[in-house]
This record gives structure tokens, sequence and C-alpha cells, in this order.
């Protein structure tokens, strides 16, 4: 028909008004529904004009409502159709806001097992970080808390073959300040042990010699009175600045304290000022520093001041170095002796503050991250199955124009729970933060300094947060259609309803398979440090831990520098410590192993073997004063020979023992015992060896025994250092330590026990850095699994409702409950295997981490990798396991009515 | 809550479209005679007019198409049927509610205000 024909084409002309994507789309219904109109209304007789003006009306009309549409969805999704354009006038705000936070408030009470969920996750995630932090922070990150550190370097004479070394001999240090031009100023430091008279009180202190130009270096001022200052040195007076803590708990805080005296050795030290709170060097239990000029001639070799220079302006720490090289060189030519092979080593102070635990700092911080990432998927995965739970109530919200307020709404709620688990984590970060500063497990530098800052909760806090807001907000969005700009992914939010439902598990999936991976990688971490740490323990140290006790004495150099005062002393002391019920055995010994020492106690030695050599090139070896029956009060074998006797004395035959690795090294292949060996201390004595003892492990349990060699104590005593007193007890502990208190201060009243201890904490210290590593470790991969295993827990649930109508079916049908449950079960494994792959793999390559904290154990240790990922799967098929037992017991009846 | 404050009627159109997909699955233009029909050709829908409020009501998820209807005979087998969603379906008892309790509020105030005339 022509005019049919005609008729048509005019209508698909009209069509052209529409928008392409209209058009394309319901082209072909519009024609057959324009001709259908067409022949109804021809049949009920009605005029051409009249349905042409209809036809042209509607077209006209809706072509401008469906540009209308499109341009609003462009604008954005506020423009947009659905959405409550404005607010209704004159309703405050702070009023609505307050409503939608109870609106949102009473939502999770409804739902408390999100509530709990969403906010323990946060809770833990922000006190592990925020504790951590702070740490990490001021031990790494923060500039030191001196003026300009990165000016200020750590200056150490060193020498190639001397293990030792690390501090600076007064002389060298005086040469350094008259020649060189690159520091504006060096700051020296010793520890000393000096004992305080307050009345009838004697204690011991250990506090810091500095010299007059330490604080200045450092540039810090005093709170109260002054510092010392340039030229303070060569009055000659006594003075002593105290530090904060001390002031405080043992004179009150007083601030008329200036001015005052203080007895310390017997001399009296007028108190000069108060430093600030928190400033701890050399370290934080410094009770007071004292002046000191170091004039007396203690030689060349006498090296123990730690020395900090200050760069002169526009120096660098290259020219400084290679300024003090030029210097050690002219110094070693004029006093071979001493300082032939002496080089300076120059670091930065922050290296040298940091040092040994930078690893273990470094390894937590990474693990914070992880934990942090970890708990930011579960509350994404947390947040996405609320939004998707919710879809259907947002749908008809939006659908009857209340698209924004849902919006707003879900917010508010993100907010709320973030900022109560904000709360709640803070609190708990807080009281971490106080454990760790009042007990720190190891030596932090700057510990004292560490408190929660703004920072470290801000950081922590919006990772959580925003994560929680995005995953909350996108879905809600989405099904809000908001966000849409023309998109057909808009197209339902019920009609491609399972799809949408695969797709929030296809992201949920995800989510967890990167949780499993991270807490595998967590696991493995702690797993081989736990390994490592067994295999320490496992370490024989070479004494007995069990039932020994030792105090550590500093004697007073002036009151004690005749050697025949000092055999009395030590004689005393033996007696009374032999006389506490329970001892068996006493012996003192100069350093103890695992002790830290700042003075070098390497000596040269020569034997038969060495007549050749010069004394620079003389193997070296540690060397330990001893008395009394150390080797039976520590428990050290004898494996040759034997330990010293009484008879062993001034004017006896100078004697030696020496441990194994000594033995091997200066008498390869031979019997030392009777062998001679000169030991160079100042003129150097030849000793006869009369014993080969077991070895020790001096440098902490994971380093190699080095050579040692022990001299009696009244064949070569020295006039400085500690004396640690030894006993083996019958069992008792307690009690023999008390008695070392009193039999100590029964020799001499003026001579107290520094402290009072027993080996194992010896022992126990020494690893102190990596149970500390372990034990932290440890609890942030428990954390991380458990974190996993809840968001694999939701997921299946998730998951198990999703495919609940399909699992009915399954079972009306007469599906075995077994495989329904396996069908569930099977893919959490299979996200759970996927999970622990990436997981395997990450681990292996972030094994730097972990690598230096490592004894005994490699990195990429097979046992560990193989069983870490079999234990996360077992966790997952267990998280998985009662979601998927509750969906093959659930009535499908009662499923299938419910759709 | 039919009475939300901050929501919206349902677009008139809209809400009849859903009214005429209530109790059975419709093409295109069966929705357009039925609602035609309802309402005496005081709603009219143009085929301009029923596409674009069958794709508003498509994008919100209120209706879904349907590829294959149960018994459509071979002859129509490519028309495209209509049914209501799940959305759709409470989203419409949500505006019947509202509805219902626009007309309970006018019956009574008519009622009361025809008595007292009375």
């Amino acid at each position: 028909m022509g005019s049919a024909d005609r008729g048509e084409r005019l209508f698909r002309l009209l069509m052209r008004l529409y928008p392409a994507e209209f058009r394309r789309r319901y082209g072909g219904r519009l024609v057959e529904a324009f001709i259908r109109q067409r022949s109804d209304h021809e049949a009920a007789g009605g005029g051409f004009v009249m349905f042409w003006v209809s036809i042209v009306a509607d077209v006209a009309a809706s072509a401008v409502r469906l540009h209308g549409g499109t341009v609003a969805d462009r604008i954005g999704w506020w423009g947009g159709s659905g959405g409550e354009r404005t607010r209704r006038r004159g309703e405050p705000v702070m009023a609505t806001i307050l409503s939608d936070v109870r609106y949102a408030w009473r939502g999770l009470l409804r739902n408390p097992s999100f509530a709990v969920a969403a906010l323990s996750t946060i809770t833990l995630a922000i006190a592990a970080s925020t504790a951590v932090f702070p740490v990490v922070d001021v031990a790494l990150i923060r500039p030191l808390p001196l003026e300009d550190p990165d000016r200020l370097l750590i200056l150490a004479e060193t020498h190639a073959e001397q293990v030792g070394g690390g501090a600076v001999a007064p002389e060298t240090l005086r040469d350094w300040v008259e020649e060189t031009t690159t520091f504006e100023a060096f700051a020296a430091s010793a520890f000393n042990s000096r004992i305080w008279v307050d009345g009838e009180r004697a204690e011991v202190l250990t506090v810091a010699d500095v010299n007059d130009r330490f604080f200045e270096v450092l540039g810090r001022g005093a709170q109260l009175g002054r510092a010392f200052t340039d030229g303070d040195g060569e009055r000659g007076e006594w003075l002593a600045v105290l530090s904060d803590t001390f002031w405080r708990s043992r004179l009150g805080g007083d601030p008329g304290v200036i001015g005052r005296t203080l007895s310390l050795d017997g001399r009296t030290y007028t108190i000069v000022g108060v430093m600030p709170p928190r400033f701890a060097i050399p370290d934080g239990d410094v009770p007071l520093w004292t002046l000191e000029t170091w004039s007396g001639d203690t030689g060349r070799a006498g090296r123990y001041l730690a020395v900090a220079g200050r760069l002169a302006a526009g120096r660098t720490a290259d020219q400084a170095e290679s300024e003090l090289d030029a210097i050690a060189a002219r110094i070693a030519e004029s006093f071979p002796a001493t300082n032939e092979g002496w080089d300076v080593s120059v670091t930065p102070l922050r290296d040298t503050l940091i040092g040994a635990v930078a690893a273990p700092i470094r390894l937590i911080g990474v693990a914070v991250a992880l934990l942090l990432l970890v708990a930011s998927f579960n509350v994404a995965g947390l947040m996405l199955a609320r939004a998707a739970a919710r879809r259907r109530e947002i749908a008809v919200r939006q659908a009857l124009g209340g698209g924004w307020r849902i919006v707003r709404l879900l917010v508010v709620e993100s907010a709320l729970i973030a900022g109560i688990g904000g709360v709640l984590g803070v609190v708990l970060a807080s009281v971490l933060v106080r454990a760790l500063v009042a007990n720190p497990p190891i030596d932090i530098p700057l510990i004292e300094t560490v408190s929660i800052d703004g920072r470290a909760l801000a950081f922590a806090f919006s990772a959580v947060a925003l994560t929680g807001l995005v995953f909350g907000l996108v879905p809600a969005w989405r099904a809000s259609g908001a966000s849409t700009s023309g998109a057909p992914a808009l197209r339902s939010a019920v009609g491609t309803e399972a799809k949408r439902g695969s797709t929030i598990a296809r992201v949920r999936a995800a989510l967890v398979v990167g949780e499993i991976a991270i807490a595998v990688v967590l696991v493995i971490g702690a797993a081989l440090l736990l390994r490592s740490l067994v295999a320490l323990n496992a370490v024989d140290p070479g004494f007995e831990t069990e039932d020994r006790v030792a105090a550590r004495v500093f004697l007073d150099r002036d009151a004690y520098r005749d050697p025949a005062q000092r055999s009395a002393w030590v004689r005393r002391v033996q007696d009374g410590v032999g006389a506490i019920p329970g001892v068996r055995a006493v012996g003192t010994i100069s350093v103890l192993p695992m002790e830290r020492i700042s003075v070098n106690f390497d000596l040269p030695y020569g034997t038969r073997s060495t007549s050749g050599l010069s004394r620079q090139d003389l193997p070296q070896a540690e060397f330990r004063v001893v008395s009394g029956d150390i080797f039976d009060a520590m428990g050290i074998d004898l494996v040759r020979g034997r330990g010293f006797r009484e008879s062993d004395a001034t004017n006896a035959p100078r004697v030696v023992v020496i441990n194994e690795t000594l033995a091997a090294q200066a008498f390869p292949g031979a019997d030392p015992i009777g062998e001679q060996m000169a030991v160079y201390w100042a003129a150097g004595a030849v000793y006869e060896v009369i014993g080969v003892a077991g070895d020790t492990h001096q440098s902490g349990l994971s380093g190699a025994p080095s050579p040692q060699l022990y001299v009696h104590f009244p064949q070569l005593s020295l006039p400085f250092g500690a004396t640690n007193i030894v006993a083996a007890t019958d069992g008792a502990v307690v009690a023999p330590l008390r008695g070392m208190e009193d039999a100590v201060l029964a020799a001499d009243p003026g001579q107290p026990a520094h402290g009072v201890f027993t080996l194992e904490s010896v022992v126990r210290d020494s690893i102190a850095r990596e149970r500390f590593a372990t034990t932290l470790l440890t609890g942030l991969a428990a954390l991380a699994l458990i974190l996993a295993a809840l968001g694999l827990y939701g997921l299946v649930s998730y998951i198990v409702r999703q495919r609940s109508r399909e699992l009915a079916i399954r079972m009306a049908l007469g599906a075995r409950r077994a495989n329904a449950v396996g069908s569930v079960l099977g893919h959490s494994v299979g996200l759970a295997i996927g999970g622990a792959v990436i997981g395997v793999v990450a681990a292996g390559a972030g094994t730097q981490f972990v690598e230096s904290l490592l004894f005994d154990v490699s990195p990429v240790d097979p046992l560990t990798y193989a069983l870490v990922p079999v234990m996360l799967v077992a966790v997952a098929a267990l998280a998985a396991a009662r979601p998927a037992w509750t969906a093959a017991n659930a009535d499908p009846a009662a499923v299938l009515r419910q759709e | 809550m039919p009475t939300e404050p901050s929501s919206k009627p349902l677009n008139d159109k809209v809400f009849h479209v859903l009214l005429a997909l209530a109790n059975e699955d419709l093409h295109g233009y069966a929705i357009k005679q039925d609602v035609e029909g309802r309402t005496g050709g005081v709603v009219k829908m143009g085929p301009g007019t029923l596409y674009e409020t069958l794709q508003r009501a498509e994008r919100r998820g209120l209706i879904a198409e349907v590829e294959d209807r149960p018994g459509a005979t071979e002859e129509h087998s490519q028309r495209r049927y209509y049914r209501l969603t799940e959305l759709g379906r409470s989203s419409l008892e949500w505006e019947v509610r509202r509805l219902a309790e626009i007309v309970d509020t006018a019956k009574s105030r008519v009622l009361t205000e025809g008595k007292g005339r009375a």
C-alpha cells in the first residue's frame, strides 16, 4: 500500500528527532506500534488529520523528554530525573545530619554482626598501626629532635683488623679540635659509673661524662639553668647537668636545685642546669651529665670517647672524612705503635643511633602496612556486601526519588563506623604505646620520644575509612542510577540482579584473595622468625644459664688505684658471696658473654709461630680478667688442662687459659698446654697456657665464638672497667640475688653493686631484638589471618545466599548434601589456593625485610613455604564450612518460597 | 513509610505501565491498549511516549524485557514482552499505598465536611 508506505516513511522521518540510542533500540517496535495504532485508528473511524496531529505531538513531546533526560544524565546524577534535586527549604542542615546519624545508628543496631565485624576490623587495624607507626616514624623517618641533625656525624677510630673500636682517644680528639676546618665543633661523651652519696645512701649512677661543647653541638639547651658552654672546661670546675627524669624523681623537681651540689665519687659537683624531658643522648637512662676534659694522659691507645662532629656550614661528610683521614695518617706516622693502621669512620648520626634495630623496625613497619591493607580489604568487602544487601531498599528509594538521601545515609553510616572504630582504635593504641614506652622490649633509640601523633592516626584512619566509604558508596551509587552518563550499566537494579550479585561476589572474591595472599606473606614471615628464634634458643651459649646469678660492680678508679687493694676487695667479695647459703661456686670476670661493651678489649698476642711478625701484624684475642672458680661458677667447660688456682698469684709464673677457638687459631693441630704465649697489654708479658676452655658466644647466640684468653686477676688487673661477680647456686635464685647485693656492700660500703641479675636474663636480653620482632610479627600475622578468615567467611555466606535458590533446586532434585557443600567449599578453597600462591610468590620476593633477622633458617625455607599455605587453605576451608553447611541444610521448599 | 518526605511520587505514565503489567507480561502495544482502555483514553500513549516510558521504567529496574514468553505463537514470537521486576512490584505497591493514604485522607476530610454541611 502506497499511502501506508508514505505514512511509515513520514513516521521514520519524525523518529529522527529521537536520540540515536533510543532509535536503535526501539525503532522497529516504534514503527510497529505506529502501524497498529494507525489501523486501530482507521478501524475506529478516526480522521487522518487527527491521527497525524496526535502522532506528531506524541513524537515531539517524548523526544523533548528523552533529550532532556539524556542531558540531565550527562550533567550528573544530581540533575538526573531520579535524584532529589533540592532539600526542602528551611530544613536545618544540622537537624538533617542528626536524623541521618540516628537512622544510621539504628541501621547498625539492626545488623549487629556487620557492625561488630566492621568495628573490630577498624579498631584493630587503627590500634595496631597507630601504636606501631610512631616507633617506625621516630626511628626511621622523623628528623632527629636535634638542631640540624643532618650536619651531625658520628666519628670513630677504626682498624681494619680489629673488631672493637668505634671510639676515639681523647688525645686524637684534641688533634681534631685543633686541626680540622670541616667541623664547627665536636661533642664527646663516655659512660662512667660514679658513686652518688646522698646523705647516708650510696648509689651507683651510670653518668655521661661530656665535654663542654656537647650540648651546643647537639643543639639543645637546658629547660632550667644552663647547659655546659664553650669554655666551661678550662676553668677546672666540677659541673653537672641533670636529666629531667632524675631531677623530678630523685630531687623532687625542685627549681631551686640550680647552684646546689652533688657528691659523685667523693667530688663535689655544682648543678648548673636541667635538660628538657626526652633529651636522650647518649641514651635515655642517663641521669646526669658531668663535665669532663679528659686531660690526663691516657695514651692514644685508650679509645673510649663517643664523638659527634657538627659539620661547618657548606662542608660535606666526604670532605670531613678525607680531612680526618689525612690527620689520622699524620698521627699514625708520629705514633706508629698506637695508631698504625687506624682510620676514621664517618657515619650520619641517624645510622649510628638506629643501626641494629633498623631491620626489625623496618620489618614491623612493612607488616603493619600490610595489616592495614588486609583491614581495608576486609572493610571494603563488608561494605560491598552491605550495600548489595540493601540494593533493594536503595533501588526502591531511588525509584521513588530518594536516591540522594540514601547516598547521604551511606556516607553518614560509613563515617559513623569509621568514627567509632577510630576512637576505640586510638584508645587501644594509646594503651599499647604507653606500655611500649614504659617497658621497651628492645633498645629502640629515642623510644622516650614516642607518642601517638596525629599523622599516624590520620594515616591509619583515612586508609581504612576511605576504603569503607568508597566500597560502600560505589554500589549504592550505581544502584541508585546516580553515576549514569547514559550508561547501560544501570539498566536495572533487578533485571540484572544475578549478574550484579555475581559482580559483587567477584570483587569480594578478589579482595579475599588479596587478604589471603597478604596473610600468607605475614604468616610466612612470622613462621620464619619463629623457626629462627627456636634455632637461636637451641644454640648452646657455652655457659650455664640455670641457677646462675651475677652482680656488676664498677670499682672507683681513684680509690682502687693500687692492685693490692683491688685484689683484697675481690677476695672480700668472693668470700662474702661464697658464704651465702645455696651458693656453691663464686668467681669474677671482667666482661660477661653477650655484655655490650664500649671499650676495645682485643689484645695482640704472640706465639712461636708469630715470632717474625711486627706488633701491628700480630693476631688478636679478646682478653678476660677472671678470679675464683669462674669456670665452675659460669659452667664453662674446661676441655683440657686446668683452671686457675690460688697459687697462680701475683708473683707466681704467669699463666693463661685460652678458649677452643683461640687454641685452634694459635696452635693449630697441637696441644697448647704448656705452650708459651706473649700477651701485649702494655709492654707485653709471656704466659704459659695451662688450660683450654669451651667457647662462649661473646657477641650473641647468632655470632660465631671469637678467640678469647683468660688471665688471672692477681696477675693482670686493670684500674678501670667493670667486675662481674658470678655465682652458681643449688637451685635458689631470688635469695642469692639479694644476698649478693649485701655481700658487695659488705666488702666496701662505698662500692654498691650496679645491678644484680641472672645469667639467664643475659641470654634472654641478647635475643630481645629477635624476640621482639617475632612477637610483634606473629601478632600482626595472627590478626591478618583472622581478618582474612573473616573476609572469606563473609564472602562465602554471601555467595551461599546468592546461590541459595540454585542450591535449593539442586537439593530438591535430589542432589546429595555432600555435593552441595562440596561445591561451595570447592569455590572457597579455590580462592584460598589462589591467594596462597600469590602470597608465597610475594613472600619469596620480599625476603630482604626478614633476611637479616634470621638465624640458621633460609629466607626461602622450603618447610615454611610449604606448610604455611597449606595451613591457610585449611583455615579458609574451616571459615567456609559453616555457611556451606547451613546452605546444605536449608529446607529447599522454604528457600524457594522465599524467592 | 509511603509518605517518606523526600520520596517523589512515581511518574504518572510509569505508574500506569506498572499497573498494566501487574497481573501479566505484555508486549508494548498491549500495554498501550491496557492503559488507554483502563483510563478511558485520559492517559494517551502514542508510540513515542509508550517506548519512552518503557525505557525509563526499564532503566530504573522496574520492568524487564522477556525474550521468550511461554505459549507465544510462531507469528508473534519476535515480539518483546515486558515483565514487572520485584523492584517494580514493590515500587508499585508503595505508590498504591501512598495513593491510598491520600485517598483515605481526602475521604475523611471530604466526608467530614459533607456531614457537617448536611
